[in-house]
């Protein structure tokens, strides 16, 4: 125990010392400014720190536009924020995983709430008197409010949520096939327009990009969603899954990758995917709604003109839920001004700054929407209004990463083509069972 | 396949040492399809580096619409991508050899005393050869099998504080890691460096060492008159492989530096992720920055090659 | 170079300071008189050049080794520091019931045996093509050699360029031949035999310049007679001169195994992450995974002695082999 307690007391003034003078560097290289150096020296433990992987075109320009409202709230606050690149968010959480390893924590990190949290336990503190004072539990949807907690205590602030239950199209691929999307209300339904469209064009019926599983797994997720309804799902992230409802699943994914996708699907990652919706090489997608925010960067490629937005198949009326949330390390180095980026993480400010460029929306339901685009606006109402909002299978917010990782290495080995129907049932029914 | 070039030829028997000499005398059959081997395998060896370089001058159009290894054209020839790749890895180019050298330089000085230590020393051949196995084995260990116990022996030296003076002058502290790696990488080089040097003082003539060890020298002293400077050839050869196993080395800085955002991040830890993001993969910049990392590798194998040769012969 | 005598003294005395045996050197005469007399009359003097480096690679190497099999036998995870009190196998029997561990000690083994074989295969091949007195031998040996002072980091971008689904330099040979277009990296039963092609292309170099100094090796005598006796020469290389190869072939094969235990970086760099793709998982990525990624750090310590413990029943045999002919 001593021991230990040396350790940490240590690392603290390391971690401390070691954030003051990463802003004094950052500051000298960033704009050339000296002085900033010796401001981090005297300021010492008050530096925010702030670690995220927002590191490439829209979320680079929404963490750009998240530093400057927060610079424009709190001016007095030394801060840096370091976007931690590679490899999506596995070099992110790498990073993290080290400095908590190492007691070393950063201010605040970007992460997932809910089943998340777990494989942060003992790590993380608490700011359930920013929740109070700021009065977020009013202000946010009820989901938000639970799943911040662990333990019985609030661990984190949510900035956005992106939708999971998303499907894309692009609009004269399927009007030259003659499939009206806004009339596929089932996935049996989905399948129909899918066959239609590969015998009336040459495009790929549903474009995916599975050169990392978690398309396949998210996919899954949706198409559970809205084949086997609510309860089934919810009852499959709580531990106790309905292996018909599995297996049945399985069969719809099956057909669905095993007919009507791209060739190259495998070697593919995400983008390469949603360009062929970009180019009309394709017909659907489905994914999380960060895929839109390539359309509004393309040129000449226009909501409800060139592409369109329905909710999967069998899921209308939901909204699958998904948090990008700042998470609040014990430890922390600089308790104050963390507290204070808490706050400004849950105010209207934050979020609408963020969240229009990152394309997702407010996790708040009181913010005026007149700053995002129309999709983003429908998107909310749909947020707003949903009559349930299940929470995802692949970020975070349905299960705790490990069993995450394991429901990956099913698809990674059982489901990548060919589809083993039987293996994957049984591996995802072992992996979430209780 | 390279098989199939010879024994087609096995028709007209040796090559004698005259057929050579005349360039018209050498032409027949067999040593046309010889030669028609010996390029075939050429092209196998040079395409994927012929590829990569006329990409690396593609724009986007040029990527997609030409053959992956037709040079560019007027329209689809553009520098962006280098330019692009050397504003990403250039920080990276200097801090790989912040740590690459001094590791190169240590690994092999440490590598040399130790193996004369052992050689050119008198004491019982029975225990000798446990203490040369260790090293020898040393060079085969996955690193793998030592990672974890690495790094938590890294989260355990208080470097951050050690180091205090330098963030003191405004280094950025991210910098510890290109200590850890010196250390690192000395300690794995160290075996590979031994064996080399063993292998060249076995067979470094003893009466120069037995008359100086007659006069009493010390056998420090044996080792920096004597020793010492006869091993220039074998230091080039153990500095040349070491450098450029260590700058190539990815395992190490992806397990101590981490991220490519560290102000610290070697080459091969920001190549190895560059390109492929969200915004899809730009398979021209990935060339260039793969010419950008391979570039002091590939000059000092151009330079030295024979004794890189040498070095991996061995 | 000529410095250099002024740098190693320096050096020499920096690491004598920290050698431990250095104590006892001046002040206690008859415990290093014992130890001469037990070890041989240098011992202890000529300690202060190897001690300081054996103990380096003692502590970093065989240590951490030791070190590693500990916490493979904790339940370590997440955060914190290992239990070094309560000491069991339950690591490896999880790494048994593991069907993505039983996957990748599979993939590994194949990897291994064939990228071996067609490695050793290649570089003979080049070498005999090298040794049949042609012209401009260097500069085919320098560019044959080349791809070896490659980083895997680098090689691996030339070649996921290669293997690219829609552009790449193979899929437009293939189709130009009439053939359809292959998935390499994607399609899992392919892409181990794809790595093991790429990593061939790196390799094969360096197989051939060992067999070329094994050919060089052997006395012209025994092509001459095998010549007298008639032999073509495709037999005279399969019954006189590849026999004699046998020192090579099997220095070459250690490295080359051990070069395709630690395709880590050439996996990592392929996808940019920590998961290879499909069907290209091998215990080295596995283990970093595991540890870096997943925080399982005990569980990863069991797959690298697993690892480490395929890596000695290759190595162990060659070192014993070495022993006996009296190279070490």
């Amino acid at each position: 125990m001593t021991d230990q307690d040396k350790r940490l007391s240590r690392r603290h003034f390391v971690g401390a010392t070691g954030a003051a003078t990463l802003a004094g560097l950052a500051g000298c290289s960033g704009g050339g400014d000296g002085s900033d150096g010796s401001d981090g020296g005297d300021g010492g433990g008050n530096t925010l720190e702030v670690l995220h992987a927002w590191t490439g075109g829209d979320g680079a320009r929404a963490a750009e536009a998240l530093v400057s409202a927060f610079d424009e709230e709190y001016p007095d606050v030394d801060h840096e924020f370091n976007p931690i690149g590679g490899g999506g968010n596995q070099n992110l959480d790498a990073v993290v995983a080290n400095r908590l390893q190492n007691s070393d924590p950063p201010s605040s990190f970007a992460n997932w709430p809910g089943p998340n949290l777990q494989r942060y336990e003992g790590v993380l503190g608490e700011v359930g008197d920013v929740w109070e004072s700021e009065g977020f539990e009013d202000v946010m949807v009820e989901e938000a409010v639970d799943l911040h907690q662990y333990d019985g205590a609030y661990r984190g602030v949510p900035l956005g949520s992106h939708r999971l239950n998303c499907l894309f199209y692009n609009t004269s691929v399927v009007e030259e096939a003659g499939v009206d999307p806004d009339s596929l209300t089932s996935v049996s339904a989905l399948i129909d327009a899918l066959e239609t469209v590969q015998s009336e064009t040459d495009a790929i019926p549903m474009t995916h990009g599975a050169s990392g599983t978690w398309t396949t797994t998210q996919l899954f997720a949706s198409t559970m969603l809205g084949q086997e309804g609510y309860d089934a799902y919810m009852s499959f992230i709580d531990g106790s899954p309905d292996e018909a409802a599995v297996r049945a699943t399985f069969e719809s994914l099956a057909e669905i990758l095993g007919n009507y996708i791209n060739d190259d699907a495998s070697s593919i990652g995400l983008t390469e995917s949603n360009q062929n919706i970009i180019e009309g090489n394709a017909a659907f997608i489905h994914q999380g709604n960060w895929a839109a925010g390539a359309y509004r960067n393309a040129e000449d490629f226009a909501y409800d003109e060139d592409w369109g937005f329905k909710t999967y198949p069998g899921s209308e009326g939901m909204y699958m839920l998904h948090f990008d949330s700042f998470l609040y390390p014990s430890d922390n180095p600089s308790p104050d001004a963390t507290e204070q980026f808490m706050a400004f993480v849950g105010s209207e400010a934050a979020q609408v700054a963020f969240n229009q460029y990152k394309g997702s929306i407010p996790t708040r339901t009181d913010v005026d929407m007149s700053q995002f685009g129309p999709y983003l606006q429908e998107t909310q109402e749909d947020f707003a209004s949903a009559d349930e909002r299940p929470p995802n299978l692949q970020h975070g917010l349905g299960v705790p990463s490990e069993t995450m990782t394991t429901l990956n290495d099913v698809i990674s080995s059982e489901f990548s083509g060919p589809y083993n129907v039987d293996a994957a049932t049984e591996g995802f029914v072992d992996a979430v069972s209780n | 396949m390279s098989n199939d070039a010879r024994t087609d030829g096995g028709t007209v028997t040796e090559a004698d040492p005259g057929a050579s000499a005349g360039l018209l005398a050498g032409i027949d059959g067999y040593r046309v399809l010889l030669y028609l081997g010996l390029l075939g395998m050429l092209t196998f060896f040079l395409i994927p580096i012929e590829s990569g370089l006329v990409t690396s001058f593609k724009n986007p159009s040029g990527v997609s619409g030409s053959l992956p290894f037709a040079p560019p054209t007027g329209g689809t020839f553009t520098f962006e991508k280098w330019r692009a790749a050397f504003d990403a890895l250039g920080r990276g180019l200097i801090n790989s050899a912040l740590y690459a050298i001094p590791a190169t330089v240590i690994s092999a000085l440490l590598g040399s005393f130790a193996a004369y230590g052992i050689t050119q020393s008198d004491w019982k051949q029975k225990y000798k050869a446990p203490v040369l196995a260790l090293f020898v084995a040393g060079i085969f260990i996955p690193y793998q099998a030592v990672l974890v116990p690495l790094s938590q022996f890294w989260s355990m030296v208080p470097l951050q504080e050690w180091l205090g003076f330098l963030w003191a002058l405004g280094i950025n502290n991210d910098y510890a890691g290109v200590v850890e790696l010196v250390v690192t990488h000395v300690a794995y080089g160290l075996p590979i460096c031994t064996v080399l040097f063993r292998s060249y003082y076995k067979n470094m003539s003893e009466e120069m060492i037995e008359a100086a060890r007659l006069d009493g020298a010390s056998i420090r002293r044996i080792y920096r008159r004597i020793v010492l400077p006869l091993s220039g050839p074998m230091f080039a050869v153990v500095l040349i492989y070491q450098f450029t196993q260590i700058w190539n080395d990815l395992l190490f800085t992806l397990v101590l530096v981490q991220t490519e955002s560290s102000a610290a991040a070697p080459i091969v830890l920001i190549l190895a992720g560059l390109g492929t993001s969200l915004e899809g993969q730009d398979f021209a910049l990935r060339m260039a920055g793969a010419f950008i990392a391979a570039l002091p590798t590939l000059a000092v194998y151009i330079a030295f090659g024979e004794e890189f040769a040498e070095g991996v012969a061995t | 170079m000529t410095r250099n005598t002024d740098t190693g003294d320096d050096s020499g005395d920096a690491v004598a300071d920290g050698g431990v045996a250095e104590g006892g050197q001046r002040s206690g005469f008859s415990p290093i008189a014992a130890l001469n007399e037990r070890f041989g009359s240098d011992f202890v003097e000529s300690s202060q050049f190897w001690l300081p480096p054996f103990l380096l690679v003692g502590l970093f190497v065989y240590g951490a080794i030791i070190w590693n099999l500990l916490i493979s036998l904790t339940d370590f995870r997440g955060f914190g520091t290992p239990d070094y009190g309560d000491l069991d196998l339950q690591m490896y029997s999880r790494a048994l019931a593991d069907s993505g561990f039983i996957d990748a000690a599979i993939n590994t083994f194949i990897l291994l045996v064939g990228f071996t074989l067609v490695t050793l295969a290649l570089g003979l091949g080049l070498a005999i093509l090298i040794d049949r007195n042609i012209r401009f031998e260097n500069t085919f040996r320098t560019i044959y050699l080349l791809p070896m002072s490659l980083s895997f980091v680098v090689t691996a971008q030339f070649w996921a360029w290669m293997f690219n689904f829609n552009n790449g330099v193979i899929n437009i040979v293939i189709t130009s031949l009439g053939l359809g277009r292959v998935d390499w990296i994607g399609n899992p039963d392919i892409v181990l035999w794809a790595v093991m092609f790429a990593l061939m292309w790196q390799f094969a170099g360096y197989a051939m310049v060992v067999f070329l100094a094994g050919l060089r090796a052997i006395p012209n005598e025994h092509y001459e007679a095998a010549k007298v006796d008639g032999a073509s020469t495709v037999r005279m290389y399969w019954r006189v001169i590849i026999p004699q190869l046998k020192g090579s072939t099997i220095s070459a094969s250690v490295v080359l195994m051990v070069f395709a235990l630690k395709a880590f970086d050439f996996l990592y760099s392929l996808v940019g992450g920590y998961r290879p793709p499909n069907g290209a998982d091998i215990l080295a990525t596995k283990m970093v995974r595991e540890a870096y990624a997943n925080l399982n750090w005990a569980y990863a310590s069991a797959v690298a002695i697993t690892l480490f413990l395929m890596t000695l029943g290759i190595v162990g045999p060659y070192l014993y082999y070495q022993y006996n002919r009296g190279n070490l």
